[in-house]
Parts: C-alpha cells; sequence; structure tokens
C-alpha cells in the first residue's frame, strides 16, 4: 500500500490504545494460577514424562482389558457389592455394548454383501445421498431466506 | 510487559472489534510469552513476536467462530470485481487532520469496531499489519477476489463512517 493513501496514511499515523489498567494484574493472576496447578491439572503436553508414559500404558491396558476380559466376567461377579462388583458390572457393560455393535456391523455387512443385490445397494446409496442433498440445499435456502441477521452475515459481504 | 501491552492490547482489539475480546487475547498473548520467556529473552525480538502471536490468536478465535457459519454464509458469490482495481480513497485528503492523535485515534477504532468482520479483519491486517493479499486470504482460509472485495468494502465503509462522524 502506498504511502500516498490517505486513508493508509491515516491509520499507520494512529497511536497504540491504552492497555486496560487490569491487564498487568489478569496476566500475573493467570501466571501463578497456572504456576500453583499441580501437573495432572495442567494440559498433557505439561505432564512429566514418566506420568505421560504411565497414563498411555494404563489407556491401553484399559482398553485391551474392556475387550478382551469383559465379556468373561463371571455373571456371579456383578452380584458383588461395593467398588469390585461396580466396577465389574462397568466393564461388562462396555464391553456388551462393544460387542453388540460389532454383532451389529457383521450382521449389516452380510446383509450388504449376500441378501441384496448390489443394484438395490447402490440404489439405497443414491437415495441416501439425494435425500441428504435435499435437505442439505433445503437449509441452506431457509438460512439464506431466514438467517440474514444471524452473526454469518459479517462474513457475507 | 509494561513496554509491549498497548501494542498487545491493540492489535487484538482492532483485530477482534472487541475489548474484553482484546482484553482475553492480550492475556493469553503474556502467559504464552512467559512460557517461552528464556527464548524470548535472547531473541530480541520480543514485540514482534507478541505481535504475531496477538495476531495469530485474534485470528484464530475468529476462524473458530466462524467455521460454523461459514459453508451457508459464504455461498453467496463474491463479485467479479478486477483483482487490478484501485483502493480508491472516497474521502477527502485530509480527514480528521484538524483532530489531536488521540482523537483520532478515537474515531476510527469507534468506526473500525462498526465494519463487519469481514471487512474489519482484512482491512486491519493489510493497513495495520501490513500483509499482502495473498497471505491474508491464506491466514484467513478465504480466496484472493474476496479478500480484495472485502478490502475495499471495508474502506468504502470506513470513509462514509468516518464522514458521516465529521
Amino acid at each position: 500500500m502506498s504511502v500516498r493513501d490517505p486513508l493508509h496514511r491515516l491509520l499507520r499515523g494512529l497511536p497504540a490504545r491504552r492497555a486496560p489498567v487490569g491487564l498487568e494484574e489478569r496476566v500475573l493472576r493467570a501466571i501463578r494460577q497456572q504456576a500453583d496447578a499441580p501437573w495432572w491439572r495442567r494440559s498433557f503436553r505439561h505432564w512429566p514424562l514418566p506420568a505421560c508414559v504411565a497414563f498411555v500404558l494404563a489407556c491401553g491396558a484399559s482398553l485391551g482389558l474392556i475387550w478382551w476380559g469383559g465379556s468373561r466376567v463371571p455373571v456371579e461377579t456383578l452380584a458383588l457389592g461395593g467398588v469390585g462388583g461396580m466396577l465389574m458390572s462397568w466393564l461388562h457393560a462396555v464391553s456388551a455394548a462393544l460387542a453388540t455393535a460389532n454383532h451389529v456391523g457383521q450382521t449389516l455387512s452380510a446383509v450388504f454383501t449376500h441378501v441384496l443385490p448390489s443394484q438395490w445397494l447402490y440404489g439405497i446409496l443414491l437415495l441416501c445421498g439425494s435425500l441428504y442433498a435435499a435437505l442439505f440445499l433445503m437449509g441452506a435456502a431457509a438460512y439464506r431466506a431466514f438467517g440474514s441477521h444471524s452473526p454469518a452475515q459479517d462474513h457475507s459481504s | 510487559m509494561r513496554d509491549y501491552q498497548d501494542m498487545v492490547f491493540t492489535t487484538a482489539a482492532r483485530l477482534s472489534g472487541n475489548d474484553s475480546q482484546a482484553e482475553d487475547i492480550a492475556q493469553e498473548v503474556f502467559v504464552r510469552a512467559y512460557q517461552n520467556f528464556e527464548s524470548l529473552r535472547t531473541s530480541g525480538s520480543a514485540g514482534g513476536w507478541l505481535k504475531t502471536v496477538a495476531t495469530n490468536l485474534a485470528i484464530n478465535h475468529h476462524n473458530r467462530y466462524r467455521r460454523r457459519w461459514r459453508f451457508f454464509s459464504e455461498l453467496r458469490r463474491v463479485d467479479a470485481e478486477s483483482d487490478d482495481e484501485e483502493l480508491e480513497w472516497q474521502g477527502p485528503d485530509d480527514l480528521l487532520q484538524e483532530l489531536s492523535d488521540e482523537e483520532r485515534r478515537e474515531r476510527v477504532d469507534a468506526a473500525l469496531k462498526r465494519l463487519p468482520d469481514a471487512q474489519r479483519i482484512p482491512l486491519v491486517l493489510f493497513h495495520f499489519e501490513e500483509l499482502p493479499y495473498q497471505d491474508i486470504a491464506d491466514r484467513l482460509n478465504v480466496s484472493l477476489a474476496k479478500v480484495k472485495t472485502d478490502i475495499r468494502r471495508g474502506r468504502a465503509t470506513l470513509a462514509t463512517l468516518l464522514q458521516a462522524d465529521i
């Protein structure tokens, strides 16, 4: 931008605004809060390395336990009281949900590959795509028609 | 911090058009500066670093908010104006020159706040940060044509607002 441009000259010549009086105190307070926070309340990036490694291992172990061990929990243990029984029932529930999702996936896969002729499959996909596109366009049209005062107006120049 | 807080706050306020948001951004900038204190102390370009972080945070904030609306709001066609069209100033050459620096600053900042985000942000990046069009388009994730159109419209709106205030 040329310095001969009056607007550019005007804008570039403006002095800076004064920062609010309380900004410095705010920043110091935020820094103090961050410094005082224990490591487990900071973001994962700032955790000590051993804690990061332990956390990742624990997550992996938990997932493995849920996946492999959940379905093998004897039903009698679910009747146990206390924390152990509660943990076992959670484990069982999560494992059952995963197993159900797996069965549903397998069933759908079998239906699509063996039961429905491929033309049907393409037809269904085409229909779903068309309905989705129609819904999307209707949404866009409604937004254009009725959403003229939304914040997005700012970006439609 | 005292040396730079006005600059950081001004950058954030002009980009965001909102003082409380600008204060949040300025706070975040200085907290990050504290986290990078060692490298900043020796780099000798703390001012540039702070300005860049303030600009980036303001743009990120804006982009995050905009993403939700973007698809629909940008369906409208960007007018096919010539890329090479000159940015013509539609006001007098000596606009606001009779005012003191502080009065002029207040008038312009108030007018900037009244611009829509889509015009104010590219205009601020272009005139205050002196970024080229392509950089602005990349950072805002919009087309080059839209940036040029938005800046042109922003300038026209700003001219109208400033002259209306006289």
